[in-house]
């Protein structure tokens, strides 16, 4: 058992000396490009609000507006 | 979500409508994905639209806000996007340059504003010296806590006694300490400061004197903005580098230093362990260097761009009011302002990140210190008063290192400044002076032109192959149409601009081989574009010869029909560009300017334009008086003013096309005669009119 967890360790070790660069570089695009991904989707998501905000605004002003002039 | 008349306009892909109400639309545009300049090149383009008020475009989310005022009648803000668009993304604005700016560029820049290093020693020694009397103080508080530790502890009378008294010594000491130390900061930032002027006024004199000397096509291509930017903001940002760096360095190196022995030999592991976390002040410099670099340049550029903006509105606030274009020029500046400010955020952002990850990283170093410290002080390792020490040492230690980490900020700005600054130091005149020497009063007044062929830009030529002679005492006009090239000439003969082949001659000598000063001593000019410089009429007019006599001044003034001027007005103000004058007054002052200089040869470029035909004829006549025996070269528009020129040369697309006295080149039925009764009918027409 203990010989295996070694060999194990040590194949591990090998192919992480091997790959670690391309390893750690595709982590950082990963991560890069996760971070992008937030940016864009949170902004879009405040834009999206803040037009949702507006329009409410306006059918509210508009509802107002049609009940004064029902007074009338 | 209501739907007004916008839909995407068709051919326009990649345009949605995102949200729309009366007076505020979102579009969603594909193409400004991840593109910030074409954004801000977008937004710039649509708020010239008239109705449009705000734009804000993200280049993150490709979204882009229009906020307008509704029609009717209605707008298409689709269609207005889609017409933008293309030219906003063909066209987005050159990125800034920031291509490796050298770091030794700083280096000279510095050298060069300080030629004379002992200047350096003065600010020098004055900060050790400070330094030195802070760290006593420093050392002498630790002491007087310790004693106080120890009254605290003593038993006994006579030794409680002896202790209290030795605190109060050392308390006593440590306040004359705390009063010289503040006495001499203050000397120390005033000569940091006073280093700080005398490095900015050289620079400023450098480039003065490199600007002045420049030739018209170096002006041609740098903006005003700029230029001022240059010599005011660029020199400061170097000057307040020099300043902050020689006041920090030394005073951080020597505190870091002192401190970093101090710690070391007490106790040594302690040293070590609470410096630790400093090894990671390296990497923030790399990190944010050219990102700061590259910030700090394109708030420089944008700043130049402001200013340039401001420059032109200012100076051309008449067509603004007349053109009613006050809302546009302010939106224009709006944008321009916000860019600006963007870009100085984002500098300042990066120094304060880069200031903050260091302030981290000081912090951490001292909890290490104090837990570590304390460790080793229970146990007995350390001694107390060396724990107390390095916790009181440390503080000082992090204010020393942040101290220069706050450098960065003034660096970064510097570096940028001082690639700037290298670049307009290191710019040669194309027009460079020659060696021969021709003294005003031995100039003859012959100006011979010889097959000169010239472009201000190299593909569109504006004459060529113009040869013709002007003899001394002659009077030669030269008329044309408007773009014939005439104005070109006389730049040409002041060697304003140099000729791309043939040659221009004076007295028989190549005026590329004649000394710069001695070519335009010889040559009074009066320009089309009169400017006058802010002061009275008569610091205006003395202009053309400093230390001009009285009577002088009163004679030119008379034949210039300009006497009125100097009477009563001669000690008033002229305004910004003479604008407290009129037109004809302005004329009048120039041409006075201009034969005060008394030279050899007159070149006379549509000085009259803005004369009436009295006022015009008496100047005429002054004019060839005065001169008489002396060349005259005049351009001008109204053929009225050159009839009697011994010779008129007519200039068609910058070709000699007629040549001759007026009599003879009216019946010649050529471009001259077809003017001459183009403005002989207006002029009958207009006095019809008149009448």
């Amino acid at each position: 058992m203990k010989k295996r967890t070694y060999l194990l360790g040590l194949a591990s070790g090998l192919v992480l000396a091997h790959s670690w660069k391309f390893l750690t570089k595709e982590g950082i695009k990963a991560g890069v490009m996760a971070g992008r991904k937030l940016k864009e989707v949170s902004q879009q998501a405040m834009e999206d609000m803040e037009d949702v905000h507006a329009e409410a605004m306006h059918e509210l002003a508009q509802t107002k507006k049609k009940a004064g002039r029902g007074k009338q | 979500m209501e739907n007004n008349s916008n839909s995407t306009p068709s051919g326009a892909r990649g345009l949605t409508l995102r949200s729309a109400i009366p007076g505020r639309e979102r579009w969603e545009v594909k193409a400004l994905k991840g593109r910030p300049e074409s954004a801000r090149a977008l937004e710039t383009s649509l708020l010239r639209h008239p109705r449009v008020q705000r734009v804000a475009a993200n280049p993150v989310s490709a979204r882009l806000l229009v906020s307008y005022v509704p029609g009717p009648p209605e707008i298409s803000i689709g269609r207005l996007i889609a017409d933008n668009l293309a030219e906003a993304l063909a066209k987005p604005p050159a990125p800034p340059n920031i291509t490796d700016v050298p770091r030794d560029t700083l280096t000279r820049i510095i050298n060069l504003s300080l030629p004379d290093r002992r200047r350096l020693l003065k600010p020098a020694l004055l900060s050790m010296a400070t330094f030195g009397v802070h760290m006593l103080q420093s050392m002498f508080f630790v002491s007087t806590v310790s004693a106080a530790r120890g009254a605290s502890s003593a038993t006994g009378g006579m030794r409680r006694a002896e202790a209290g008294s030795s605190l109060l010594a050392g308390l006593g000491f440590s306040l004359a300490l705390a009063g010289v130390d503040s006495w001499m900061r203050y000397h120390r930032r005033r000569v940091w400061h006073e280093l700080n002027n005398s490095v900015q006024r050289e620079l400023q004199e450098r480039l003065l004197a490199r600007v002045e000397n420049q030739d018209l096509k170096f002006f041609d291509t740098q903006g005003t903005g700029n230029l001022i930017n240059l010599i005011t903001r660029d020199t400061a940002q170097v000057g307040k580098f020099v300043e902050e760096a020689g006041e920090k360095v030394i005073s951080g190196g020597l505190t870091v230093a002192t401190i970093g022995i101090m710690l070391s030999t007490t106790a040594p592991t302690l040293a070590l362990v609470s410096t630790l976390p400093l090894i990671f002040l390296l990497l923030p410099p790399r990190v944010f260097g050219r990102m700061a670099d590259k910030y700090y340049t394109r708030q420089s550029q944008l700043s130049d761009r402001y200013n340039q903006m401001l420059e032109e509105n200012f100076s051309g606030i008449v067509d603004v009011k007349s053109f009613s274009a006050e809302e546009y020029e302010v939106r224009r500046l709006r944008v321009a302002g916000r860019q600006l400010g963007e870009a100085s955020v984002q500098a300042t952002n990066t120094s304060v990140a880069q200031a903050s990850l260091a302030q981290g990283i000081f912090a951490t170093g001292f909890c290490l210190t104090a837990l570590y410290g304390g460790q080793l002080a229970v146990s007995g390792k350390i001694k107390q008063t060396d724990y107390m020490r390095a916790l009181y040492m440390f503080p000082e230690l992090i204010s020393a290192v942040s101290g220069l980490d706050e450098l960065t900020e003034s660096y970064h700005a510097a570096k940028s400044s001082a690639a700037r600054l290298s670049a307009i130091l290191d710019a040669r005149p194309a027009i460079r002076s020659g060696t021969r020497r021709l003294p005003k009063n031995a100039v003859q007044g012959e100006v011979v032109f010889e097959n000169v062929t010239f472009g201000y830009d190299p593909e569109v030529t504006v004459l060529r192959n113009v040869s013709f002679r002007l003899s001394p005492g002659e009077r030669l006009a030269v008329v044309g149409r408007t773009g014939s090239g005439k104005s070109t000439l006389i730049r040409l003969l002041v060697r304003f601009y140099d000729v791309n082949s043939g040659r221009i001659l004076i007295d028989g000598k190549d005026i590329r081989e004649l000394n710069l000063q001695d070519l335009r001593s010889a040559i009074g000019l009066v320009n089309q574009d009169v400017y006058l410089f802010r002061g009275s009429v008569r610091d205006n007019v003395l202009y053309g010869k400093p230390g001009a006599s009285h009577d002088e001044l009163a004679s030119v003034m008379r034949d210039a029909e300009a006497s009125e001027l100097l009477g009563s007005a001669h000690k008033s103000e002229v305004g910004e560009r003479g604008r407290m004058l009129s037109g004809g007054e302005r004329q009048r002052v120039a041409i006075a300017r201009a034969l005060l200089k008394d030279a050899p040869i007159l070149a006379l470029d549509e000085v009259t334009s803005h004369l009436d035909y009295e006022t015009e004829t008496a100047v005429n006549r002054s004019v060839r008086e005065r001169m008489s025996g002396r060349s005259l070269f005049v351009v001008a528009h109204r053929l009225s003013t050159i009839r009697d020129a011994d010779r008129i040369l007519v200039l068609d697309r910058g070709r000699i096309c007629e040549e001759g006295r007026h009599d003879e080149l009216v019946s010649r039925e050529g471009i001259y005669a077809s003017l001459w009764r183009l403005q002989n009918g207006e002029q009958d027409s207009g006095l019809s009119n008149g009448n």
